[in-house]
């Protein structure tokens, strides 16, 4: 869903991050998991994955190696340690955020004054 | 390796925005592992190609997400958004040192503003530029080597033509001497890009 997506800015980061949790995956298969992951949500035009890569590879959060698959040339990325700290605090902090957005939502209302 | 005319034009269509060959190269990996794909979904040739290059999105989106990553872009911004911090403060040291009553001083005001002018005007063009990877790259290089070659003459500045030491120095000097810091770390990467 395109319109999803638009509320990932900001959280792109944190969402490719934790794609690559689980062990290196290239460009479309990183996509993938963003869609099936969301169940559909978050299913952003592939093209625009691989610069986000690239800045995180900058970054220093990502690396990425060449192999050859099908007689073409295919890169995959997995986290550095810097990537895996960064993660690691994303996901506190992103706990601790929906934790009192939920608390307030579903917070009950007040008793009516007698 | 499977493709198609529709793909191979996108793939055209990519180069020509004169993105990296490794950048080019990994998208067409992606693209035709999307056609496959779709090919294995049971859609024909055609539809699955269509679908592929949708499913991708525009050229233009693409070629301006990479403009917009782009380490010439980022390095551009922040060059900007710091370069104000910068100026004020060597303005507060060339006001309380007087630097009119210096020798040369109108000479040296001229070159400095040419300079700092073409320099924003370089970065500028890196920030705001969409879509056209190549002259991002460029623009960011000119435009750093002309924030590093300010940087340095304000620095042989005060060597040269400050005639006593002011407190301001240490201001001016630290801001000149963190953001050439700053330019050659990021520099490796624009010139990689």
């Amino acid at each position: 869903m395109r319109g999803d997506a638009q509320a990932l800015k900001g959280h792109l980061d944190m969402l490719l991050l934790a794609t690559l949790a689980d062990g290196p995956l290239h460009g479309y298969a990183i996509k993938e998991a963003l869609r099936e992951g969301s169940a559909g949500r978050f299913d952003l035009p592939t093209g625009t994955i691989y610069p986000a890569l690239h800045r995180l590879e900058a970054d220093g959060l990502i690396e990425g190696s060449w192999s050859m698959v099908y007689g073409r040339r295919r890169r995959s990325y997995q986290l550095t340690v810097d990537g895996r700290r960064r993660l690691s605090g994303e996901r506190a902090n992103w706990r601790a955020f929906t934790a009192a957005v939920t608390s307030l939502l579903e917070r009950r209302p007040w008793p009516a004054t007698p | 390796m499977a493709s198609h005319a529709l793909i191979d034009a996108y793939l055209a269509a990519l180069r020509g925005c004169r993105l990296p060959t490794v950048a080019v190269d990994e998208l067409a990996d992606g693209l035709i592992e999307t056609y496959d794909q779709r090919l294995r979904d049971g859609l024909d040739p055609h539809s699955a190609a269509k679908e592929a290059v949708t499913e991708f999105g525009t050229v233009d989106e693409i070629s301006e997400a990479f403009g917009r990553h782009a380490p010439g872009h980022r390095a551009a911004a922040t060059l900007l958004t710091t370069g104000p911090i910068v100026g004020c403060c060597w303005l507060v040291f060339l006001i309380s040192g007087r630097a009119w009553t210096w020798p040369n001083a109108d000479t040296a005001a001229l070159i400095l503003t040419a300079g700092l002018l073409l320099t924003i005007g370089f970065l500028e063009v890196a920030r705001l530029r969409r879509g056209n990877y190549a002259q991002i790259k460029a623009a960011s290089l000119i435009g750093i080597i002309g924030a590093i070659a300010l940087d340095t003459a304000m620095l042989a500045m005060i060597a040269v033509a400050a005639p006593t030491f002011v407190w301001p120095i240490v201001l001016g000097a630290s801001a000149s001497l963190a953001r050439i810091a700053f330019t050659l770390r990021a520099l490796p990467a624009i010139l990689a890009s």
